[in-house]
């Protein structure tokens, strides 16, 4: 073939191993996905008989999981862009945008669902409205705090290289590309990673629930588990569980690593930092692939040059459009606010004509759960504290623990909880102490992550500084340990509550083999209102928990983080 | 020579900002000068006189509270497009490589790939970075750095081109490499670049490389001098010619008028300047060191620093009453010298004198405190006082220097956590010996 350029014969005779097994893996992936795909409506809908809990069905089930979360994942992105930018770059962004996802960020996630699937239902028929439904459910785990980072990112961008993009008069679209996106890759990544973990934690919830007194199973691994529960049985919910693992340390290896390792080259400052970076053996070969660089130089390359050049094209054509945005998301938060005010109003005057004890009593079920959501943090404080400071101030330790951690953390606890409340029943534990613990494995790890972080950081003249005076023992806790950590405490403090929060509604109330457990909390009213279709005790229920939520950040967690930045603040 | 065309030029500038305090402040009053066809103009200041901003103004990066600035005659609004901005700190996208962060500007024109490619290749061999074009900025030192930052400017071919203080980030020798390979592209005119307006606070640099400069004040910023730099290339800086421009350039900056002492009641406090007392007695000894009187170019080479750093200094030790500058040489007082040769003690309630005498917000504060029944009072009451006239950010400066000189003099105490401050009890009474107790 001599009359192909030399370059051609070196392409490909470059194609190696890599390229065989990046090829293998995407044929894979398409032949699974259209096995995932291949569900008949009808199943779901007519489905008023059991769900088949069938071993061979699992891998497929777990792939339809995946799928749904990473199209909310996708869905969170585009939302968080668009929000962020409204929020950021508009007038009313700052008075209205923000503290409204403020208010989105502290509604239980399950909220969402019970009250999105009809309106979903309407919109795109029964079967897509319930996965639609699903999605947005799993969307809500994730889009508030991707969006508060990109949106927190906007507004601290280097003022240096805003002035570069003005004096070299990019347009709009090109300053989002080349600048405000890639600033705001690293902490897009690091809150994408938390939320997808999170989404896990709502998959069995997200997939089977109430439809006008039926309940719906969509076909996915968190109706496997949801019906495993059901039915008590016990060795399809390991096996559910084997399946989730793997399918948390795929995703981890496979996406979230070659991100993490993709996403140094973000990294503001000037200065080459003398830590390893991460690395992932997948970037490198993705990197190194011949097959993907030629893929990157013929087909990606030139289409995002002709968009580029069309888009400059039209910003030339006419200039900045100012205005054209601030209608927008003047339109956008008035929709979203009327919305609301409408919807509360409604609301308000259905509880009051059907039961005037209902929000008292939401109200005196929100200090129980609030004593748990307290409680699983304190517990949780006591012995990840301790284990925090060892394994940070232990590089050896830390090495593996991190990564141990990590996955931990992404473990959706809540499958397991039938099992613990049978070993509790057994000790003779109810579940109104007993939603503790199990609120406790859900949200322990944001505490642990961040003492670890704290102490690792806690600087090595300080700690010599201890040595030479003779801290030791309770006096060095009490003179350096304690205050050096304090911020990052409160910072996993925050994180864990609002975790807790969250998961009160899935440990409050345990379903295993037929029988019902509930607690007294806010938590299981939400459960159990969801679960008899009471919309008016869930709606309730979900804006009463909002409000704690709301209170106790601004009540307890913002002057402690305040205290902790001002007070406890140590310079690097 | 003969007269040439004026290429950019601006009219009345002036720029005023809002304090938190509610009133305004000028930075920039009434600025007015030109830039002529073929010429290299510097912009002179101390910091804090507005020449950043005024960069900025003239880049279309910020807009003037009135005044405007002209391009050919004609008024220019919005981002300037006939020039390009070489900034201090580089800002390259660390993203980019080399390459990329020279084409971004150029894709804003919608230039074909290949176009692109071979221009900024062209501004890369010709800036010296050829072999760097795949290098990561966090890969580069600061001179290769700020190459990259030169090319990206450069390869818009700009009309004019605006620099922001380019080499002060710069280690000595880099710099000086960086000035030559620049003022070589412009002498031999192997760059289109018409005209080259660079903000600096180095005297030096402005002598070695300009046509002109323009001398700014402070507080507000007005056009002191316009001197003529009609030395020939390449200027040497032991040149007698050299220096004696230096020296008079020095004068114009440092003769400032001295600004009327003022109660925070009667009006603007004269502004404090952020020194600690450590700097200040360190001065002091080193001015007494070299006979209580030296030459303001003598001593910035003695203590190997700049202008900019230098200044704020000597302008701490006049405000003090402890020493004064006058045509270009910095002298101690009676008090000054005195200080000088005191012990710690002593020097501590000399220190307490002359800042009740010459310190009048200082004053101001410690009376206050006296009358205050508890001798207790929260620092934000004084900091409204100075936010009235100064930036959120100058007015804690303030602030915070004022409390360190009184914590120096034993005047007042101050708490952070609470963000009081107050008397001890050995020093509420004003004639209590300090270090007695």
């Amino acid at each position: 073939m001599a009359w192909l350029p030399k370059t051609e014969n070196l392409r490909l005779r470059r194609l190696n191993l890599a390229d065989l097994g990046i090829m293998l893996f995407v044929i894979s992936l398409i032949v699974a996905l259209l096995l995932a795909g291949r569900v008949a409506p009808e199943d779901v809908l007519a489905q008023s008989g059991p769900f088949h809990l069938s071993g061979w069905a699992l891998p497929v089930d777990a792939l339809r999981s995946l799928s749904r979360i990473f199209v909310a994942f996708l869905a969170s992105l585009l939302f968080t862009i668009g929000y962020g930018y409204a929020a950021a770059y508009t007038k009313v962004g700052d008075k209205i945008l923000v503290p409204l996802l403020d208010i989105l960020q502290s509604v239980p996630v399950l909220g969402f669902l019970a009250a999105s699937v009809g309106g979903f239902v309407l919109v795109f028929g029964p079967f897509w409205g319930f996965e639609a439904a699903s999605v947005f459910a799993i969307f809500t785990a994730q889009a508030w705090n991707m969006t508060f980072a990109f949106y927190h990112t906007l507004r601290t961008l280097p003022k240096d290289l805003e002035e570069v993009t003005s004096v070299l008069r990019l347009s709009r679209w090109q300053r989002l590309i080349h600048f405000e996106l890639p600033a705001a890759i690293i902490p897009l990544v690091l809150n994408s990673m938390m939320s997808f973990g999170g989404s896990w934690f709502f998959l069995a919830a997200s997939e089977s629930f109430l439809y006008q007194h039926r309940t719906i199973h969509l076909p996915g691994i968190g109706s496997y588990i949801a019906v495993a529960q059901q039915q008590g049985n016990t060795a399809a919910l390991l096996t559910a569980m084997a399946a989730l693992i793997l399918m948390i340390v795929a995703v981890d290896q496979l996406f979230w690593r070659p991100l993490v390792a993709w996403s140094t080259k973000f990294k503001m400052g000037q200065v080459q930092s003398q830590e390893e970076p991460p690395s992932s053996f997948i970037l490198t070969t993705l990197r190194r692939s011949s097959l993907i660089q030629s893929l990157r130089e013929r087909v990606v390359m030139p289409i995002a040059e002709s968009l580029e050049v069309r888009l400059i094209r039209r910003a030339v054509a006419r200039p900045p459009a100012r205005r054209e945005w601030q209608w927008v998301s003047t339109a956008l938060s008035f929709g979203l606010i009327g919305g609301t005010v409408v919807v509360a109003a409604l609301g308000a005057a259905h509880v009051v004509a059907s039961d005037l004890g209902l929000v008292p009593r939401a109200i005196v079920l929100g200090f129980y759960t609030l004593g748990r959501v307290l409680a699983a943090i304190v517990l949780g404080a006591l012995w990840t504290v301790p284990v925090g400071v060892w394994v940070g101030m232990n590089a050896r330790v830390l090495r593996w623990m991190q990564p141990l951690a990590q996955m931990a953390a992404s473990f959706p606890a809540n499958v397991l909880f039938p099992l613990i409340v049978v070993l509790f029943i057994r000790v003779g534990l109810n579940l109104n102490l007993g939603a503790i613990p199990l609120m406790m494995l859900g949200t322990q790890w944001y505490i642990l992550f961040n003492v670890m972080a704290g102490a690792m950081a806690i600087p090595a003249d300080l700690k010599e500084a201890g040595k030479v005076f003779g801290l030791r023992g309770a006096r060095i806790w009490r003179e350096l340990i304690l205050p050096a950590i304090f911020p990052s405490l409160i910072t996993g403090g925050i994180t864990a509550a609002g975790g807790a929060w969250n998961a009160s509604i899935v440990a409050e109330v345990v379903v295993w083999h037929g029988k019902t457990l509930a607690a007294s909390g806010l938590g299981a009213l939400i459960t159990q209102s969801t679960a008899s279709g009471n919309n008016v005790a869930l709606l309730v229920a979900i804006v009463v928990m909002s409000c704690f939520v709301v209170a106790t950040n601004r009540l307890l967690w913002r002057p402690l983080y305040r205290l902790a930045e001002t007070r406890f603040h140590v310079e690097e | 020579m003969a007269k040439r065309q004026t290429l950019l030029s601006v009219d009345a500038l002036t720029k005023d900002y809002t304090m938190p305090g509610g009133n305004p402040v000028r930075v920039l009053d009434q600025i007015s000068f030109g830039v002529e066809d073929g010429e290299f103009v510097t912009i002179l200041g101390p910091s804090g006189s507005g020449k950043s901003t005024l960069l900025r103004i003239i880049a279309g990066l910020v807009t003037p509270s009135s005044g405007e600035v002209r391009y050919l005659d004609q008024p220019v609004s919005g981002v300037n497009p006939h020039v390009a901005m070489v900034f201090q700190s580089f800002a390259l996208f660390p993203w980019l490589t080399v390459q990329e962060n020279v084409e971004l500007g150029l894709k804003s024109r919608g230039l074909s790939v290949k176009e692109r490619h071979e221009r900024s290749l062209r501004v890369i061999d010709m800036i010296g970075l050829d072999g760097f074009e795949g290098a990561y900025p966090k890969e580069l030192s600061g001179g290769m750095r700020q190459r990259v930052g030169f090319a990206r400017a450069l390869v818009m071919e700009p009309d004019v081109l605006l620099m922001d203080e380019p080499f002060s980030a710069l280690d000595v020798l880099t710099a000086e490499n960086l000035r030559r390979d620049l003022l070589e592209l412009w002498l031999e005119k192997r760059i289109p670049t018409k005209a080259v307006l660079i903000v600096t606070h180095s005297i030096e640099e402005a002598v070695y490389m300009g046509d002109r400069a323009v001398i700014l004040s402070r507080e507000p910023a007005r056009v002191l001098a316009e001197v003529p730099i009609l030395l020939p290339h390449w200027r040497e800086r032991e040149d007698v010619r050299f220096v004696r421009l230096v020296d008079q350039i020095y004068q114009t900056l440092t003769a400032r008028p001295v600004a009327a002492d003022s109660v925070f009641a009667r009006g603007r406090p004269a502004p404090v300047p952020a020194v600690r007392a450590g700097s200040l007695t360190g001065m002091i000894e080193l001015l007494d060191d070299l006979g209580g009187s030296t030459d303001l170019y003598r001593l910035a080479d003695e203590l190997n620093m700049d202008l900019e750093d230098l200044l704020p200094i000597l302008e701490a030790v006049e405000m003090l009453g402890l020493g004064r500058v006058r045509e270009g040489d910095a002298q101690l007082t009676e008090t000054g010298r005195a200080f000088a040769q005191a012990t710690v003690l002593r020097r501590k309630e000399l220190f307490r004198d002359t800042a009740l005498t010459n310190v009048p917000a200082l004053a101001h504060i410690r009376h206050q405190l006296e009358r205050h029944p508890q001798h207790r009072v929260g620092a934000e009451s004084f900091l409204e006082l100075f936010e009235r006239y100064y930036s959120a950010e100058d007015s804690r400066s303030q602030m915070e220097t004022l409390i360190d000189w009184g914590r120096y003099a034993e005047l007042l105490a101050y708490d952070q956590e609470t963000d009081q401050i107050y008397l001890e009890a050995e020093t509420a009474d004003p004639k209590a010996v300090p270090g007695s107790a």
